[in-house]
């Protein structure tokens, strides 16, 4: 009864509900824009495989269109745990076979990590692209 | 600024208030309202960056300030001071506007006055950063702000007074409890003045002389009588007392951190401890859900969760870690509580029943609890604490004004080597004052066999932190996936 009794009572606090729910629906669903670079394959391993804590090294490849090997990008990566506040891993990779680059990897500590990989690709475009690592063990 | 002039500090113990600039700041009746503004503020920025930020949780001002920075603030704020974030807290403000227009006429529920609903929500919260991964989620977390926002607003328009923060808001509970060691109070500086006094505006509020029905300056919303208020438990530190009481006779002063956890005096708005289930059950949620919370944080978690994963014969997280929870926070705090206070019964001859035992010492693992969560937030707060500057260059960078320059983020924070020696004193120091709570408590109950009393919970203690030393030691392994998938 006193539920019932506070619903009729209390008028603002009700609209103030409304308002913040039809807020909450309509902010469901933003759209991120389409990528320009969506045409470009990027396949990526990591030896060893599975990862642990310590040196590892991620080998990147890159295909364009026509499903050839792209040469001559610059390939940057930033390591990043799924957690905030700890210490990122930053890397230049290199042009190790056509297409193939290979870059260094430390991870500071076990867990989920994820890379940003920045390719400035021969045409001048800068492709990023996202690639989840997860589960990195904490002993060897 | 100020409006009083300061009186003599009769105790001759510290107070801020006497203080030249942050003394005279806090006495003026605006200041909590700018520290709250300022707080709203960067909530509101940090809810928008959750939304339409990157949803990456390093790079997201919401989940990077709310997990890394936030927590270890706050931890460190009741470490050295006092419950200063209740003092400069957001949520407060819309419904501090709200209640311009319309003024709630309820009173708060009798039978949910008590902390039961406040436990339930406080585990509620731990559950949800375990099963939803928070820390990785910048949308869920300004979600997660949001609704507290909204809770806070809807409760506090349907009833009168400080309802939220006594009765609900699990932040709240967390920090009334690691109050209780912090070594500032708001008290009263000279009890003679306060036995003169007639119109008892601290609990009252102060009325208008010309017309007596209206309030200019609101007393303790959370009934806590300056007079007989006894210690940090349920004080938010708003300073509404201060600026009521007319002979200035209030003031935030230093004294014993964690006194108030063995006098079991009657206390204004909350009455004994020993009488209080509810807060003893809060204290022992606060104390094991430090050691849950950084269990989830190590690898031998993940063993764990695989072996209770193979043995219910599923791979859905909810039902695993829900055993977990309940072996942590229910099982493992009764299997040892019981047993120190069957040992006690044993030891000490008394008449005194298990529950009343454990209701009585409960209190005195709450410095250990707060040594353990100042430990594990500090760890990710000084080992991240530059970790907002590239952030927020990279958010200035993407609205459009690179005004920052380029985000560096190799920027983090102090070593972890460094982090450890520091986490292990603050573990150290927990216990040390559990050990003497527990003293004390023994002392003040069972004066003629205190030693046979405080040798099973000093045990208990002993064990806590060598567990909580171990979870220190193990390797950190932050998942967001279950079962390593």
């Amino acid at each position: 009864m006193w539920i019932r009794n506070l619903l009729i009572g209390n008028r603002l606090a009700l609209e103030v509900s409304v308002l913040l729910v039809a807020l909450s629906c309509s902010m469901i669903g933003c759209e991120s824009s389409k990528d320009p670079t969506s045409d470009i394959q990027l396949k990526w391993e990591i030896t060893p495989a599975p990862p642990s804590v310590g040196e590892a090294t991620l080998h990147i490849t890159l295909r364009d269109s026509t499903d050839q090997l792209l040469t001559g990008a610059g390939v940057s990566i930033e390591g990043n745990m799924s957690h905030p506040g700890m210490q990122p891993v930053l890397a230049e990779a290199e042009e190790v076979e056509p297409g193939v680059y290979s870059a260094p990897v430390d991870f500071t500590m076990g867990g989920d990590w994820f890379f940003i990989i920045e390719s400035t690709l021969p045409d001048d475009r800068v492709m990023e692209r996202q690639i989840n690592v997860t589960g990195v063990s904490s002993k060897d | 600024m100020s409006s009083k002039s300061s009186s003599t500090n009769v105790g001759g113990s510290f107070d801020l208030l006497d203080l030249p600039v942050i003394g005279s700041f806090l006495r003026w009746p605006y200041s909590r309202m700018v520290m709250q503004s300022l707080l709203l503020i960067i909530a509101i920025i940090m809810i928008l960056h959750g939304l339409f930020g990157p949803q990456l949780a390093p790079r997201n001002l919401a989940s990077l300030l709310t997990w890394v920075h936030y927590r270890g603030i706050l931890v460190f704020l009741l470490l050295v001071g006092g419950n200063f974030f209740c003092m400069a807290c957001p949520f407060m403000l819309p419904r501090e506007l709200a209640r311009k227009f319309s003024k709630p006429v309820r009173n708060w529920p009798r039978w949910l006055r008590n902390k039961w609903l406040s436990v339930v929500l406080f585990v509620a919260v731990l559950f949800s950063y375990e099963l939803f991964d928070l820390w990785g989620s910048p949308w869920w977390t300004a979600w997660l702000i949001i609704a507290y926002f909204v809770s806070a607003l809807l409760v506090d328009a349907f009833f009168k007074k400080a309802s939220f923060c006594k009765y609900v808001c699990p932040i709240g509970q967390f920090n009334f409890v690691s109050s209780t060691v912090s070594p500032l109070e708001v008290k009263v500086r000279d009890h003679e003045k306060c036995a003169e006094c007639e119109t008892l505006d601290c609990i009252k509020g102060t009325r208008d002389p010309e017309h007596q029905w209206d309030v200019v300056q609101r007393g303790c919303e959370l009934a806590l009588f300056q007079p007989r208020k006894v210690g940090n438990m349920d004080c938010t530190f708003c300073l509404d007392c201060v600026y009521a009481c007319p002979h200035d006779n209030v003031g935030i002063s230093t004294r014993s951190p964690g006194e108030e956890l063995w006098t079991d005096e009657r206390r204004s708005g909350i009455g004994r401890f020993s009488n209080r289930k509810d807060l003893s059950i809060l204290a022992l949620i606060f104390t094991f859900g430090a050691l849950l919370n950084a269990f989830g944080m190590v690898s031998p978690v993940y063993a764990v969760q695989r072996w209770l994963a193979d043995l219910m014969n599923t791979t859905s997280e909810l039902p695993v870690l829900g055993t977990l929870f309940f072996g942590l926070l229910v099982v493992e705090p009764a299997v040892l509580m019981g047993l120190a206070a069957y040992s006690l019964r044993e030891l000490t001859k008394t008449d005194d029943s298990l529950v009343t035992i454990i209701t009585g010492y409960a209190f005195a693992l709450v410095p250990f609890g707060f040594g353990l969560w100042v430990a594990h937030y500090s760890f990710h707060f000084l080992t991240g604490i530059w970790t907002f500057v590239p952030v927020v260059q990279n958010m200035m960078a993407d609205i459009g004004m690179p005004i920052f320059g380029e985000p560096m983020w190799r920027l983090t924070g102090i070593s972890t080597g460094l982090v450890y020696p520091l986490e292990f004193g603050f573990l150290s120091l927990g216990l040390f004052g559990s050990l003497l709570v527990t003293y004390r408590i023994s002392e003040q109950n069972y004066f003629d066999r205190r030693w046979q009393a405080f040798i099973p919970w000093a045990v208990l203690c002993v064990i806590l932190f060598t567990s909580a030393l171990w979870l220190l030691n193990q390797p950190m392994e932050m998942r967001g996936t279950f079962l390593g998938g």
